[in-house]
């Protein structure tokens, strides 16, 4: 019995921990090839043989159909620039520019990916086809719930938010500086109840 | 006591190896992965539009909005497998995948240069054969090979507002899926 109890103590911290750390971060961990870019982060490889087994083991888990190389590049944003998150009581304007793509949505959803439903037709999604540009081809988008002109996705009542920009088209992935990759600032205007 | 102590070390490293075996084996045996609901809602061959009635409400809630999608699952066991739509969308996107759930090729419409998308899906073997008679069916097509023979194909189409859901609608419903034999 005394030497059986070790062995099982061994086994049960061998299931216990590998199960359980298994579990908490495939859960959770996108895997190692984040590309961070100010506030914004993608996972350009989600879709292709380099992704590592543990981007592979999330994607498993969650069941989203990834992005192939050709098709773009999704950008997830949970803060603002000062690094607060982001919620749905807070204003905000995403300004600037996005990495050159043929075309990019940008939509709003809660802090697990799920797009904001607003009733009547109020979006919380825009397509760059449809985003007024300012004079030097620059733009500004007000997330708000209250109405805005110009420019203006309704974040809808309370509640975590996330930004996803998803490039469609786009070489962001094979650019080879970082620093010439431009993704638009998320600057928070201010906050009210409700 | 000092016995527990000495059990530590190798419930450790067994806890390393469940975990890596867990997260190596996941893409293969997670009930929600994407190869998993492509194989229980869609038929070989039948083309299938990811509608929020087709997916379901969770699952449709973490797509982009602005675009609609269509997949379709082949089997090449049986032959290569052609998959061709028409249609005016402003942008449209392919990618092919295997049953890991992994992107072994894609494609657009800017790549192709047509508003119209024609794949062919083959194992490297059918493409030898399709290249020793010179079938002209692999000139005009784009060609993703893959020696797994079951996945499935998915097209996007960029929906940006409702005066598009016509042309994306349009595109959708001509999606086509069918084996040939060279």
């Amino acid at each position: 019995m005394n030497r059986i109890l070790p062995f099982l103590f061994a086994l049960a911290i061998a299931l216990a921990g590998g199960i359980y750390s298994a579990d908490l971060v495939t859960k959770e961990f996108e895997g190692f090839a984040a590309l961070r870019i100010g506030q914004w982060v993608a996972y350009p490889q989600s879709g292709s043989d380099n992704a590592d087994p543990y981007a592979r083991a999330y994607y498993a888990r969650t069941g989203q159909f990834v992005l192939g190389s050709a098709e773009g590049v999704a950008f997830i944003a949970d803060d603002d620039a000062t690094g607060d998150q982001l919620v749905a009581n807070c204003d905000y304007v995403i300004s600037g520019e996005t990495p050159a793509a043929r075309s990019w949505t940008l939509r709003i959803t809660d802090e697990r990916s799920n797009t904001i439903r607003n009733p009547s037709s109020q979006l919380a999604a825009i397509a760059s086809e449809n985003v007024l540009r300012d004079q030097d081809s620059g733009f500004s988008i007000t997330v708000s719930n209250r109405t805005k002109s110009g420019n203006w996705l309704n974040p809808g009542d309370a509640g975590v938010r996330r930004l996803i920009l998803t490039l469609y088209d786009t070489s962001v992935a094979s650019t080879t500086g970082i620093s010439e990759i431009e993704m638009p600032s998320i600057e928070k205007l201010g906050c009210h109840d409700g | 006591m000092v016995r527990y102590l000495y059990a530590l070390f190798p419930g450790l490293v067994g806890a390393a190896i469940i975990h890596l075996a867990i997260v190596f084996l996941l893409p293969s045996l997670s009930a929600n992965s994407s190869w998993n609901f492509v194989r229980s809602q869609a038929e070989i061959l039948q083309p299938l539009s990811l509608t929020p009635e087709a997916v379901g409400e969770n699952r449709a809630l973490k797509f982009d909005p602005l675009v609609e999608s269509a997949l379709c699952r082949f089997d090449l066991s049986d032959g290569a497998v052609r998959l061709d739509a028409v249609g005016n969308a402003l942008f449209w996107s392919v990618a092919a995948f295997d049953t890991t759930g992994t992107a072994f090729f894609s494609a657009n419409k800017r790549i192709v240069d047509s508003d119209d998308f024609d794949l062919i899906v083959l194992t490297p073997e059918q493409l030898r054969v399709a290249r020793q008679i010179n079938s002209s069916m692999i000139e005009d097509a784009i060609l993703a090979t893959t020696s797994d023979v079951e996945g499935f194909v998915k097209l996007r189409v960029l929906r940006p507002d409702a005066s598009w859901s016509v042309a994306s609608k349009e595109m959708l419903d001509t999606l086509r899926c069918e084996q040939i034999n060279f």
